[in-house]
């Protein structure tokens, strides 16, 4: 291993013959010698006792490939992600309606920067008062910073990736300003209160006017974004500004923010850096010095860093799940992040081959008798996980979820199966391919066999023992998957729904990340279920499950919350699989305050180091 | 001379070319689409339409191809979908990183290795040249990978000598902080030094049974003078051209050091880009990597002639 140290003691019997060698090897050896002598020194503090200190720097570790990489808060599609909008954008600029509280996935009130909205008119409107809030650079956060984001959003729902046709800002037929910090917003028809707060407004943060509406960076400040050409040109000219990453930190644009966190330094790696925003006017100030988002290149990077105590709030690999112990021991707690979402695996109901037999409820309901839910959470996740039963998860405790979703309407059962399968018309052959020989539903013909290609994302060991374990319990009753591994990038390129025209060849993907209800917080599934939903991979419609997430989205109340999920649970659009916590964190012992958010932002201004 | 170069330096040109060519067909031809790889499982059929139209996907290939190629040719090398950067400015802040770390691991690589292997060749069949045969298969059987993960937990976490990531930032910042570095310098450095001693070994004994040397001995010629002035000019020539045509799996070697050392050099950039289906990157990298090779390559070619020069008689 130490081959310079083994050149240097030995002695040649030959001197001169060997002594111009050692010299070169002498010579390497020192250069070496000198690069160890400037060993880097470690960093970071730490106190233990009671009470916490103001001061100090918390490095957080990021997720490989998860990296903040777009600081316009109207990102696009290239940039949707919980890196940006949750963990980057929220820390400088903060929505009308911040989710995640104290461990739910409900609206944290003091950490928002509205007051709660009133609605009236049957619904069809909504009343916003903004809270006495100051951008940094001390001008008054007003209605006017937020109809500047609105008329922006207006002229450039296109490019907005949270934008869906129906919904913001289609759905506000005009807002009308109160008063400097109130403003109303007339609706196109009633909406629920609940659906319209979480998924709509939540989605709205107030952008500095006074600075941002602009159409060059020469250019004077006006109200371009009255028109929608101004508009246009106003977006425009911010894009081109957030195209130009490694001027982060430095652009003057981008420091007028109205968070807690101001950007002190950003790298193109991901590498980003902030510091207390001294004119924040939210109840918590912050407490750290300084806030570091830390990339990593890959999760056993990160690991040797942990180990090595170089990381202030990282996490655990789930397959290195079992050096948690070893890790606490050096001064880290254990804390694994619930995240708010679920796992499937989609069908694809269109493909013209076997999308008769997925469209047959009795084959789906005995594909998902096949997962075992329950043993791939104890043995495969080691108890880190819990399952899916349908769109609304049922972990953390939260109020969305049934009664019935809780039960798990579908336990895992090879004879519940095999018999549904029999009853069907189906020749089932253990280990092998079975047959349908009797009248197995509209569209399946005689002498269809049970044998489908399954495409899953590759890189992750959980997902690979995950597939294996279903195809071997569904190979028992005859059913075989021909599996095969692809990145998740092509896992889910290759499932993206079918549009008339195409070809249209896969059957089941499985990208194992499931769906975060991250930016839109109530689980209605009308991105992943509804008829012709973008996200709606296997093509999934049901005119009942339409209405009723039509419901959810504009009558109040939890009963129609329940009418849904009870339905998707029983019908099984896709099939669910047991979900994870976001990361298993490590946190440094001397950390104090950090509460996981189940929507996967971060509020560092709650951190402080203890004493 | 002059008239080779010029020859060599059109021949790479046509090279590259072809090299893009094939890469870029190669990309366009996997599976699945770009958009919906780029955007996410979110996006709508309207975002994937409005990226295809905006990036040109909707197009002919050819006709991507060619506006690439002008857009090359007037210097842009294009945008990065995924990492919201143009691609010269991430290969001019990831090629400084990993032309660093390649070339302190090449450099301290043949450093050791080319006098390790003239002293085994000098010492053929004696206990030292065993001993450093053994080592050298050792290291040139070890998985980068695992190398580095015993080096880490060695040094970083049990000894605490040196961190378990490279430095951070820009290159100055890297620079700064030496210590760093020595890790996943030595993960490379040590297989090439396996590798590269051998070469040397195998090339010394080849010239020590060559005539010239007899007769040098017979003019009597010192042994030192022997050694030095004649067998090991002779014998690097090979190592010259080995260390160009090496470039490439040097550039595969950093990609361990980058994922291991938490390091983001070309080696991650061109994978994570490979599995985003960032095709700009993709190209740049293809191309600045491919460019890398062949001017490589034409410096050992042009150090083989000036360090011999039956090699330039032979192309007159």
């Amino acid at each position: 291993m130490d081959s310079a140290a083994t050149t240097r003691g030995r002695e040649g019997r030959r001197g001169s013959i060997v002594r111009g060698p050692r010299r070169v090897a002498a010579a390497a050896a020192a250069a070496l010698a000198v690069l160890v002598a400037l060993s880097a020194c470690g960093s970071g503090s730490s106190s233990s006792g009671g009470g916490t200190r103001t001061g100090g720097t918390a490095t957080l570790a990021l997720p490989p490939g998860t990296t903040p990489d777009f600081i316009f808060p109207l990102v696009d599609g290239a940039h949707y992600s919980v890196a940006n909008i949750e963990q980057f954008q929220r820390l400088m600029w903060r929505p009308l309606y911040l989710y995640g509280e104290n461990g739910k996935p409900l609206v944290n009130e003091p950490a928002s920067l509205a007051e709660a909205p009133m609605f009236s008119q049957g619904n069809t409107q909504v009343t916003i008062t903004l809270k006495p809030y100051m951008w940094s650079d001390g001008q008054p956060v007003t209605s006017r910073d937020f109809t500047f984001l609105f008329n922006l959003l207006q002229a450039n729902k296109a490019n907005w990736a949270a934008y869906l046709p129906g919904d913001l800002p289609d759905n506000v037929k005009s807002v009308q300003v109160q008063g400097p910090t109130s403003f109303t917003l007339i609706l196109d028809h009633a909406y629920s209160p609940a659906w319209f707060e979480g998924n709509q407004l939540s989605q709205l943060m107030p952008i500095p006017q006074h600075a941002w509406d602009k159409t060059s960076a020469g250019g004077a400040v006006g109200d371009y974004d009255t028109t929608a050409a101004g508009a246009k040109a106003v977006y425009d000219y911010l894009m081109s500004e957030a195209k130009q990453p490694a001027t982060y930190a430095t652009n003057p644009l981008w420091q007028v923010v109205d968070g807690p966190w101001k950007l002190s330094e950003y790298r193109t790696d991901g590498y980003a850096a902030f510091v207390p925003n001294k004119q924040y006017s939210g109840s918590a100030k912050p407490k750290l010095d300084k806030f570091v988002e830390q990339p990593f290149t890959t999760e056993q990077a990160e690991l040797n860093v942990l180990r090595s105590g170089g990381i202030d709030y990282g996490y655990l690999p789930q397959p290195d799940v079992s050096q948690a112990g070893a890790i606490e021991s050096q001064g880290y707690d254990f804390s694994p992040w619930v995240s708010w979402g679920i796992n499937y695996m989609p069908f694809n109901f269109a493909n013209p081959t076997v999308g008769p037999i997925f469209k047959q409820l009795y084959f789906r309901q005995a594909m998902q008798m096949l997962i075992d839910q329950n043993g791939f959470v104890s043995n495969l996740l080691k108890g880190y996980g819990w399952p899916t039963n349908g769109p609304v998860p049922i972990k953390p405790d939260n109020p969305y979820v049934s009664s019935y979703v809780k039960s798990q309407p579908y336990k895992y059962s090879q004879s519940g199966a095999e018999s549904l399968l029999k009853a069907h018309g189906w020749t089932i052959h253990p280990d092998g391919v079975s047959e349908c020989t009797g009248q197995c539903g509209a569209g399946v013909p005689t002498g269809a066999k049970l044998e489908f290609p399954l495409i899953y994302a590759s890189g992750d060991t959980i997902t690979s023992q995950e597939v294996q374990a279903w195809k071997s319990a569904a190979s028992r009753v005859g059913i075989q998957f021909d599996l095969s591994e692809a990145p998740f990038n092509q896992v889910i390129a290759d499932a993206s729904p079918c549009t008339p025209g195409q070809t249209c060849s896969w059957q089941i993907v499985y990208w194992g990340g499931g769906w975060l209800y991250g930016v839109n917080p109530l689980p209605v599934g009308d991105q992943q279920f509804l008829c012709g939903a973008g996200a709606n991979f296997g093509s999934y419609c049901d005119s009942t499950n339409d209405a009723n997430i039509h419901g959810v989205q504009t009558e109040a109340g939890l009963d129609v919350m329940t009418r849904f999920e009870d339905y998707m649970a029983q019908q099984l659009p896709v099939l669910w699989m047991p979900y994870r916590p976001y990361q298993l964190s490590m946190i440094k012992k001397t950390l104090k305050g950090v509460v996981q958010s189940p929507i996967l932002s971060l509020t560092p201004e709650d951190w402080s180091y203890s004493k | 001379m002059t008239g080779y170069v010029l020859r060599r330096i059109v021949q790479a040109a046509v090279v590259l070319l072809l090299v893009s060519v094939i890469v870029f067909v190669m990309l366009h031809e996997l599976p699945g689409g770009t958009a919906r790889a780029v955007l996410g499982e979110r996006a709508t059929n309207v975002a994937i339409e409005q990226f295809n139209k905006q990036n040109g996907f909707d197009q002919p290939l050819p006709v991507q191809y060619w506006r690439w190629l002008d857009q090359i040719v007037h210097g842009d090398l294009g945008f990065s979908f995924k990492q919201n950067e143009s691609v010269s400015q991430l290969l001019a802040d990831r090629l400084p990183k990993t032309m660093l770390l390649a070339g302190t691991s090449v450099l301290l690589a043949l450093l050791v290795s080319i006098p390790l292997g003239f002293v085994q060749a000098l010492r053929r069949n004696r206990l030292v040249d065993y001993f450093l045969t053994a080592m050298a298969f050792v290291f040139y059987s070890t998985p980068a990978f695992w190398l580095a993960l015993v080096l880490i937990t060695l040094f970083a976490i049990q000894l605490r000598l040196f961190p378990a990531q490279a430095p951070q930032g820009s290159i100055g910042q890297i620079v700064a902080e030496p210590g760093g570095m020595v890790l996943p310098v030595l993960t490379i450095a040590l297989v090439s030094i396996a590798f590269f001693s051998r070469y040397v070994r195998s090339s010394t004994l080849e010239n020590l049974l060559q005539d010239y040397v007899r007769t040098a001995r017979a003019k009597g010629a010192s042994t030192w003078r022997v050694a030095f002035g004649h067998v090991l000019r002779n014998a690097l020539v090979p190592v010259v051209t080995l260390v160009g045509l090496s470039l490439p799996f040097v550039f595969a070697g950093t990609l361990i050091s980058e994922e291991i050392f938490n390091y983001p050099g070309m080696g991650l950039l061109f994978y994570n880009a490979a599995v985003a289906r960032d095709y700009p990157v993709l190209l740049g990298v293809t191309l600045v990597v491919g460019a890398a090779t062949v001017v490589g390559s034409l410096l050992a070619d042009i150090c083989y002639g000036l360090l011999d020069p039956r090699v330039r008689l032979a192309r007159r």
